[in-house]
C-alpha cells in the first residue's frame, strides 16, 4: 500500500506544478465547453429571402406579408426576373426566392387552383429542409385561411371539409434546440479526451525520462504501477466533470433532470473504459508528442463519429452500426443525454452499463497485459 | 536463506545472450564478481554494455544463460533481488517536479523503506546536497543531479549498485568527487558494477573486463591487463601524423616488427612485443627522417588500457578474417 501511496501523491505534485497537465484537467475543458456549447448548434434562426412578384396583387403582398411576419425569414428585396434570382441564390445572399406567378391573386378570387414557387438553396441540406419545412408550413397556412375566408363569405357556408388537426408536443427539449441535445454530448467527449491525453502522457513521461526503469528496478509491483499512476487520473476527471456540470447549468441553463449520483457512478465505469485506452496508447507510444498524436488522430475520429456524437447511428449503413458497438463513449453518450435530459435511471441504462463495464473490463485488461509485458 | 553455490560471489554470469532483430548485442558473455569489488565493463558505444547492466537488473530479460546476484536467479528470483540492487541509468532518472527531499522520500516508499529520515540525512551529508534539500530536481545542475539520482539508488542501502556510464557528460570535477563517493562506497561493503567508455576511469577499479560487439575480450585487474600481452609501447609526436601512419603501414619491415600502430589525434603509438626498444625507435625515427616527418618527441612507455584495448580489438578481427578464409597472409594494422 505504501508505494501506490507514494506514486499517487507524487502524481498530484506533478498534476499540480506541471502547467500543462493543469491546464488540460483543470482550465481547458471548461473553455471548450463555452467555445464549443456556443458553436454546436445546428438550429435555423432567420433565413434571407427574395420575392419575385410577377403579380403585385393584395393576395400575393398578402402572402409575402405572412413569410415576413413569420420569425423565420427576413425579406431582403424584391427581384426584377428569373435571372436575378439565379444570381441572388448563386452568391448565397438569399437562401430562399419566392416566385409568385401573375394571375395569383385573380385566381385566388375565382377559386382557382394556383402554384407558388420557392426556390430553396439546397447546398447546405440541413438548412434547405428546415427552410423548406418553414416554407411549406406558411404556405399551408395561407390556403386555410383562403378557405376560411370562402367559407365565411359564401352564402350558406359553402363546402365543409373534415380536417386532421395534428397537435405536437416535443418533450424533453421543447424549443427542440439542438444545443440540449450536444452539450451533454460535448461534455463526453471532453472527458474523455483531456483524460486519456492526460492519462497516457504522463505514463509516456515516465518511459521518456527514464523513472519507468526505476520503479521496474524497485520492488514495486506493475498493478501497484498502474494504480498509483491512473487513480489520480480518476479524481481530475472527477473535477473536471463537476466544472463542466457548472457551466452547463449556468451558461447555458441546461440542468440535470435525473440523479446526480448515479450520472457519476456511471461516469466511473465509463473512466475505467477511459483510463484503459490511456494505458493502451501508452504502451504504444515512445515520447508524450505520440501519445496525444495518436490519441486524436485515431481515438477522437471514430469516437466523434461512430458514437452517435455528430451523427445519428440509425441512420448509417448497417455494417457501420454494428462497428459502433465497438465505441464506448455511444454508451456514454445514451447515458449523459438520458440522465440530463430526459432523467431516466438505472432501469433503462443497464444495456449501456453492461455494455460499458465489459468494454471497460476488455481493454483494461488488454492494456495492462500489453504494459506487463512491454515492461519484460 | 537461499544462495547461490559461491557465497562470496556478487554477481555470477554464464554465457549470457542477447540479441535484438538481426543483432547479436551480448554474445554469451560470462563474468564473475565477487563481493566488495568494483567492478568495471569498459567498452566503445554499442558494445553492448548497458544491454548487460539492464539484464542484470532484470529489466531486460536475457534470451540464454543465467546470471545470480547474491545467489538469486535474476529471472527466477527477481524480488529477493529487488531489495538488494540499486540501479542508476544513464539519465540519471528523477522526478523533476519534486524537490531532492521528495524525490529521496519517493525512491524510500517505493523501495519499501520505512523509516527513512535518518538514512535521508546520512545520504544528504554524504552527497553534501543538505543545502539545496529544497530545491527541485528540475533546477539543479548536472553535478547535483547525478548525486542525487545516486542517493536515491542508495536509499534502501542495496549490497550491490549497478551504474551505467555514471560519468558520462559529467563535467571533470564532478567526475572526480563522484568516484571520490563510490570509492566511500566500496569501502563501506557495497559491491559496485560500472560501465564506462573511459578506460582511465576503469583503472581506479578493482578488476575490469573489456567488451566488444557483446563479447568479453578480457577479464582482469588493470595491472593484468597492461601486461596482458607483454607488449610494449613506443610513442612518437610527429606531424603529419596522418602522412606518418601511412608511410609506416606501407613499410613491409616496419609491418614485420611491430605488432600494431595506434593513432591518437597527433600522436602515433607503436606496439612490439619482440626485440629491445632501443633498436625500434631507431628503426621509426631513421623511417621518419627518410619520408620528411617532422618527429617533436618519441619515448617509451608500458601500454596503457586503451593500446590493449585496441590490440585485443584487432587481434579478434584478424582472428575473424581468417576465420572467414581470408587469402591475405600478410600482417595487417
Amino acid at each position: 500500500m505504501q508505494p501506490i501511496i507514494a506514486l499517487i501523491r507524487k502524481q498530484f505534485i506533478e498534476i499540480l506544478t506541471s502547467a500543462q497537465l493543469r491546464s488540460l484537467t483543470l482550465v481547458a475543458p471548461i473553455l471548450q465547453l463555452i467555445l464549443f456549447g456556443y458553436a454546436a448548434s445546428l438550429d435555423v434562426k432567420t433565413l434571407n429571402l427574395a420575392v419575385l412578384d410577377y403579380d403585385r396583387s393584395t393576395e400575393s403582398r398578402q402572402l409575402v406579408h405572412d413569410f415576413t411576419n413569420s420569425e423565420y425569414f427576413t425579406l431582403t428585396k424584391y427581384l426584377k426576373n428569373y435571372s436575378e434570382a439565379d444570381e441572388v441564390l448563386l452568391d448565397g445572399e438569399d437562401k430562399i426566392v419566392l416566385v409568385i406567378p401573375p394571375k395569383f391573386g385573380a385566381d385566388i378570387l375565382a377559386h382557382r387552383t394556383t402554384p407558388v414557387q420557392a426556390l430553396i438553396d439546397g447546398s447546405d441540406g440541413n438548412t434547405a429542409g428546415i427552410a423548406s419545412g418553414y416554407a411549406g408550413g406558411i404556405m399551408a397556412s395561407f390556403s386555410q385561411q383562403i378557405l376560411l375566408d370562402i367559407q365565411r363569405t359564401t352564402p350558406g357556408g359553402g363546402p365543409h371539409m373534415a380536417q386532421i388537426n395534428a397537435q405536437t408536443r416535443v418533450w424533453y427539449n421543447p424549443d427542440l434546440k439542438s444545443r440540449k441535445f450536444f452539450i451533454p454530448g460535448i461534455l463526453g467527449l471532453l472527458l474523455l479526451i483531456t483524460t486519456v491525453i492526460a492519462s497516457s502522457t504522463s505514463i509516456v513521461k515516465e518511459r521518456e525520462v527514464g523513472t519507468l526503469e526505476q520503479l521496474i528496478v524497485s520492488p514495486i509491483k506493475p498493478y501497484q504501477i498502474i494504480i498509483g499512476k491512473l487513480a489520480p487520473f480518476v479524481v481530475t476527471a472527477s473535477i473536471t466533470l463537476m466544472n463542466l456540470l457548472i457551466v452547463a447549468a449556468l451558461v447555458f441553463g441546461i440542468t440535470m433532470r435525473g440523479n446526480l449520483l448515479l450520472f457519476f457512478l456511471l461516469t466511473l465505469v465509463f473512466l475505467i473504459t477511459v483510463l484503459g485506452l490511456g494505458l493502451f496508447i501508452s504502451t504504444i507510444s515512445k515520447t508524450q508528442q505520440q501519445a496525444s498524436f495518436t490519441t486524436s488522430f485515431f481515438v477522437l475520429p471514430p469516437f466523434l463519429f461512430l458514437s452517435g456524437y455528430s451523427f445519428p447511428i440509425e441512420n448509417m449503413p448497417l455494417w457501420i452500426q454494428k462497428l459502433t458497438y465497438l465505441v464506448p463513449l455511444r454508451y456514454y453518450l445514451v447515458i449523459v443525454r438520458g440522465i440530463f435530459l430526459k432523467g431516466v435511471g438505472l432501469e433503462e441504462l443497464w444495456p449501456q452499463l453492461l455494455a460499458m463495464l465489459g468494454l471497460g473490463v476488455v481493454i483494461f485488461t488488454a492494456s495492462f497485459l500489453r504494459f506487463k509485458k512491454n515492461l519484460d | 536463506m537461499k544462495g547461490g553455490s559461491d557465497p562470496g560471489s556478487a554477481i555470477d554470469v554464464e554465457g549470457l545472450t542477447k540479441s535484438f532483430k538481426t543483432t547479436k548485442a551480448v554474445a554469451g558473455i560470462s563474468l564473475d564478481v565477487k563481493r566488495g569489488e568494483m567492478f568495471a565493463l569498459v567498452g566503445p558505444d554499442g558494445a553492448g554494455k548497458t544491454t548487460t547492466i539492464r539484464m542484470l537488473c532484470g529489466i531486460l530479460s536475457a534470451d540464454a544463460g543465467t546470471a545470480r546476484l547474491l545467489g538469486f536467479d535474476v529471472k527466477k528470483e527477481p524480488e529477493q533481488i529487488k531489495k538488494r540492487i540499486g540501479y542508476l541509468s544513464q539519465k540519471f532518472s528523477l522526478y523533476t517536479d519534486l524537490s531532492i527531499d521528495e524525490n529521496i522520500e519517493f525512491f524510500a516508499r517505493i523501495n519499501g523503506v520505512k523509516d527513512f529520515r535518518r538514512r535521508r540525512e546520512e545520504l544528504l551529508e554524504f552527497t553534501r546536497l543538505a543545502p539545496f534539500r529544497n530545491r527541485l530536481a528540475d533546477k539543479l545542475s548536472g553535478g547535483m543531479k547525478q548525486k542525487l539520482a545516486l542517493a536515491c539508488t542508495l536509499i534502501h542501502t542495496p549490497e550491490i549498485i549497478f551504474l551505467d556510464e555514471p560519468t558520462t557528460g559529467v563535467d571533470p570535477v564532478t567526475r572526480r568527487d563522484f568516484w571520490k563517493l563510490l570509492a566511500e562506497l566500496m569501502k563501506g561493503g557495497t559491491t559496485i558494477f560500472l560501465t564506462t567508455p573511459y578506460l582511465d576511469e576503469a583503472e581506479r577499479c578493482t578488476r575490469v573486463a573489456l567488451i566488444d560487439r557483446g563479447e568479453i575480450l578480457a577479464c582482469d585487474v588493470p595491472e593484468a591487463i597492461h601486461s596482458l600481452l607483454g607488449q610494449q609501447v613506443i610513442e612518437v609526436s610527429c606531424s603529419p601524423a596522418r602522412t606518418a601512419l601511412a608511410v609506416a603501414s606501407g613499410d613491409a619491415a616496419m609491418r614485420e616488427r611491430f605488432d600494431d600502430v595506434q593513432m591518437f589525434g597527433e600522436r602515433l603509438d607503436f606496439v612490439f612485443t619482440k626485440g629491445s626498444a632501443e633498436d625500434a625507435t631507431a628503426m621509426i625515427e631513421r623511417l621518419f627522417a627518410d619520408n620528411n616527418i617532422t618527429v617533436a618527441d618519441i619515448r617509451t612507455k608500458t601500454p596503457s588500457l586503451e593500446n590493449v584495448f585496441i590490440s585485443l580489438m584487432r587481434d579478434r578481427a584478424r582472428r575473424d578474417a581468417v576465420e572467414a578464409g581470408a587469402e591475405k597472409e600478410e600482417k595487417q594494422w
